[in-house]
């Protein structure tokens, strides 16, 4: 096959001692870099790209390949244990990855993480490798109507994240929903809710909200109830690998997250975090161990972080065969190609398919650099939990605030992020959860701006979103995602038996 | 007024927030300005939908409070009710600002030696040598990391000479 | 300065100056990024920290010429010094390669006769694009309010919707589309420069018939309350940027079109400009 073959000589252009050493330093600074809370994979990369400027093209993207992956793994380093996520994709991993973390579980949860990159990285790879042609046509089918369908699925996942009363999820829901709104409305240019703000003209950045509703309002809590527990570390003890059980309960996980990761990445307009929390609402139903969630399940850090890297290799489908940059991330890896005076895009593979074979090649190598470095780095990160209470929440809040204001050098926005790391609190306080306030806020614009533009190109005509036969099965996937957990439950009380406590019953009234 | 009085009047506090943060988006919508190019949906539509949410939301957070109360949440807002210290998260509140508003003049080192050494105080340590030493650690640590391998700029400050 | 983040045009304007200043002054120049709503944030920083520093500089370009008037941003260009034009683009309009649409005139035929069905797809609402759409309409007698215009938060987004045929035509930089117009998945039907550019298949605006023309420019400008002699040395140094090697290979390098024009003929250029792009703006509704 002619693709074996291309891919042979990409490796055979990766595969050299002084690349393999680029792509250890590569991973080594990415990693290093990544774990600053608020610097994501795609800042990671723009801040050190300047670094493979001096590398031969074949060099420079092996050492890009590996910056990129350790950043992206850094960055779930601190979801897991700091609770501060470093970008909007590992806010799902935040969830039940802090939850294990301060039950003594981080070491597990940073190895499944590990891993789970490094097999969702790997098989998306290899989709990438063998599919991307044939993805790329099929992502171009994709209009506003089809996307707007595709954020109604993803707001299904509010169920998995409303927490035991559904009406307090739904607050939550609203306030990321509000947050979503602020800020120029991107179809008309008209400026909503900004009271006079500038600094809010572009809307509120999701890690502003991330790191202020998570660390800040933890930092805060924590600080409130302080008579109560003293001088306590978080976890004194936690293993460093997996035992066998968690194995058998992550493999499902990253193999579900990589396959809904990888297609949804291919998307123009889709991104890594809705994919993230498909896989987070996905685990948590098909879980045997309902009762876990919340309190640390693995399957909700292995799959949203398997969705995640497998959410990358789907981005570089559009960039390599179509040339459209579609995330922060893909820009700069467009920038990175320019430096070689090439455009990615339909003619990339005729023009310069050794490159475009190498840098294939090299994300297979970054991936097994990543799991090599950063497994025996596990036994020093959950050293951190071992720090006293006062100097950690301490140390994230110095972090949180570095991450935001090494962004935009603004005391604004600092003060704005505290402000909504006081909303934190008080969420935390009245038991209302963080997880839908997210996810309302990444959906809320994606879902406004498709519905808005649909209508328009459709002239007001509503039946656009069922004529369409991807908008279409889209919905009707939704109605099936929200119906499917009761029906044991409506069965049963037709039938007169109760609801045994199997799978598929959560979000039915807890609440009562 | 007992723990219990005070949790519940902070809860129902919080649904008239939720009300009134609705009111407010409601209000708010007449100062977006329309578009006058063709538009069906226009940029007021979905503000209008969130702030009806927010209404109707809070109206039932309250109902639920006032005619059929949550008694497992009441307990566990009760029971951090007695526990809590409201000095300890202002102040950490207040060290926070005071941080953010001296970065730029005293620069980023200084900036967060003080606040690390001071807010670890306020959350129990009683080091505070060593904790002046680690946030001081902290501090040159990221300052060099950023401006001088990332070509970040943070703010020099008084050390502007020295670093 | 650069008043955007990171990769963006501006910015690899900035950093190629940087390249090429430092080279001509002997002295390290500094590039540093406030992003923001259309660089207004950035020229807010700018008009308050920079006062008086000739050394202080930043770039813009006609994109900040309407983001500070939909915005209502505090701050405007009037409060900072022009000193040299030093690029521009052309736009291109393209539709996908399945259209129906060979020319520019049947295009225009079907948006005289129905506007509302042609929609057009391009990058957000009051930017260059939206304002090339919008003096198009003017110039062939449709009423701004009947402009279907899609807007899109970024070029790989509305590229991707041109590609998948939701939208009739799409409008941006001429080298946003130049990758897709040569590999035949979109036609391009006209530029939007004075004079047809060379290497590019496609009519001007005017050529088509249609009486608009818009460059998409960037500048340079410097700090407020500059005095004559700090003005004319920083411009004399621009000047000598403009000729270095380094620049002119960055300007290769990057597909720029050069448009150096520095000192009173910017000036004169901004004020035309900026008279010309608010009329536009309030036919299209974006000023109150």
């Amino acid at each position: 096959m002619e693709v074996f073959q291309q891919l042979l000589i990409g490796f055979s252009h990766a595969l050299t001692p002084q690349y393999l050493l680029l792509a250890a330093i590569g991973v080594t600074i990415g990693t290093a870099v990544g774990v600053l809370p608020g610097i994501g994979p795609a800042l990671t990369v723009a801040l050190l790209l300047p670094l493979t400027y001096n590398f031969d093209p074949t060099g420079a993207l092996i050492m890009f390949a590996g910056i990129y992956y350790g950043g992206m793994y850094g960055g779930s380093t601190t979801s897991i244990l700091l609770n501060t996520p470093g970008e909007s994709a590992s806010v799902a991993t935040t969830l039940e990855g802090f939850a294990m973390a301060t039950s003594g579980r981080a070491g597990a949860a940073l190895a499944t993480a590990a891993i789970g990159s490094f097999v969702a990285g790997t098989l998306s790879t290899l989709l990438l490798t063998f599919t991307a042609p044939w993805l790329a046509r099929a992502a171009l089918l994709f209009q506003p109507a089809d996307y707007f369908a595709l954020t109604v699925l993803a707001f299904v996942s509010v169920t998995a994240l409303v927490g035991s009363s559904l009406l307090r999820g739904m607050i939550s829901l609203f306030i990321g929903l509000f947050f979503g709104l602020i800020g120029i409305d991107v179809l008309s240019g008209q400026v909503r809710y900004t009271f006079g703000v500038v600094e809010l003209l572009d809307g509120i950045d999701v890690v502003v909200v991330a790191v202020g509703l998570f660390a800040v309002g933890e930092a805060l809590f924590v600080a409130s109830q302080f008579r109560q527990r003293r001088e306590e570390v978080l976890a004194v003890r936690s293993r460093i690998g997996m035992n066998r059980e968690e194995w058998r309960r992550s493999w499902p996980a990253w193999l579900r997250g990589a396959l809904i990761g990888f297609p949804l990445g291919a998307l123009p307009a889709g991104g890594a975090e809705i994919p993230t929390f498909l896989s987070y609402t996905l685990e948590k139903r098909l879980s045997k161990h309902p009762d876990e969630w919340g309190r640390g399940a693995i399957e909700g850090v292995a799959g949203p972080e398997a969705a995640n890297n497998a959410a990358f290799s789907g981005v570089l489908v559009p960039l390599l065969t179509l040339g459209l940059p579609t995330s922060a991330t893909a820009a700069i890896l467009l920038a990175a190609f320019q430096i070689y005076n090439l455009q990615p895009g339909p003619l990339l593979f005729q023009k310069a398919p050794d490159l475009v074979w190498t840098l294939i090649a090299s994300l297979y190598v970054g991936n097994v650099m990543l799991l090599i470095l950063n497994l025996p780095l596990i036994r020093i990160w959950i050293k951190i939990l071992t720090i006293p209470r006062s100097l950690l929440y301490s140390g994230i809040l110095v972090f949180g605030t570095l991450g935001v204001y090494s962004m935009s050098n603004s005391f604004i926005d600092v003060l704005l992020m505290y402000g909504i790391g006081v909303i934190g609190f008080f969420m935390r306080r009245f038991r209302i959860p963080i997880g839908p306030a997210i996810l309302g806020l990444i959906l809320m614009p994606l879902a406004e701006a498709h519905f808005r533009r649909a209508l328009a190109i459709s002239q007001g005509d509503l039946s656009v979103f069922v004529t369409r036969p991807i908008a279409l099965s889209l919905l009707l996937a939704t109605l099936v995602a929200i119906i499917l957990p009761y029906l044991p439950v409506l069965i049963n009380r037709l039938t007169g038996k109760r609801t045994p406590a199997g799978r598929l019953v959560f979000g039915q009234g807890e609440e009562d | 007024m007992n723990a219990e009085t005070r949790a519940l009047l902070w809860l129902r506090l919080t649904a008239l927030a939720v009300i009134g943060l609705g009111g407010v988006i409601l209000t708010q919508t007449s100062q977006i300005g329309e578009n006058l190019g063709y538009t069906i949906i226009g940029p007021r539509f979905f503000p209008t939908l969130v702030g009806i949410g927010f209404l109707i939301l809070g109206g039932l957070l309250f109902l639920r409070l006032t005619m059929f109360p949550d008694q497992t949440l009441i307990d566990e807002v009760v029971a951090e009710e007695r526990m809590i210290d409201w000095l300890m998260t202002a102040t950490v509140l207040a060290l926070l600002v005071v941080y953010a508003a001296l970065l730029e003049s005293l620069g980023y080192v200084l900036a967060t030696t003080i606040f690390f050494a001071l807010n670890s105080r306020v959350l129990g340590s009683r080091r505070l040598r060593r904790d002046v030493l680690i946030g001081f650690a902290i501090g040159i640590a990221v300052y060099l990391f950023f401006t001088r391998l990332l070509g970040v700029r943070l703010p020099a400050g008084l050390l502007s000479g020295l670093l | 300065m650069a008043p955007a983040s990171p990769g963006g045009g501006w910015d690899s304007t900035a950093r190629a100056m940087q390249t090429a200043l430092a080279a001509t002054t002997n002295q390290t120049v500094q590039v540093y990024n406030v992003s923001g709503a259309g660089g207004t944030i950035g020229l807010a920083q700018f008009v308050n920290e920079a006062k008086g520093k000739p050394h202080e500089l930043m770039v813009g370009g006609l994109v900040m010429v309407g983001a500070i008037q939909t915005n209502k941003a505090p701050v405007n260009l009037s409060q900072v010094t022009p000193l040299a034009l030093l690029t521009a683009e052309a736009e291109a309009i393209v539709v996908p390669a399945d259209s129906k649409y060979q020319t520019m005139q049947e295009l225009i035929e079907d948006f005289k006769a129905n506007p509302t069905a042609i929609s057009w797809g391009g990058g957000s609402a009051g930017g260059t694009d939206h304002i090339l759409v919008g003096l198009i309409a003017k110039a062939v007698g449709v009423s701004p309010a009947q402009i279907n215009y899609i807007a899109y938060s970024g070029g790989g987004e509305a590229t991707a919707a041109i590609l998948s045929g939701a939208v009739t035509a799409g409008v941006s930089g001429v080298s946003e589309f130049a990758e897709q117009v040569a590999a035949g998945t979109m036609r391009m039907l006209a530029v939007s420069s004075e004079q047809p550019i060379e290497g590019v298949n496609a009519p001007t605006l005017k050529e088509a018939g249609i009486d608009v023309a818009l460059m998409n420019w960037r500048a340079v400008f410097g700090a407020p309350d500059l005095t004559a002699e700090q003005r004319a040395a920083v411009i004399a140094a621009l000047e000598k940027m403009h000729a270095s090697k380094e620049w002119q290979d960055a300007l290769a390098k990057n597909g720029w079109t050069d448009y150096f024009r520095a000192g009173d003929e910017f000036s004169a250029f901004l004020n035309n400009e900026i008279t010309r792009i608010e009329a536009v703006l309030r036919d299209l509704g974006l000023i109150q």
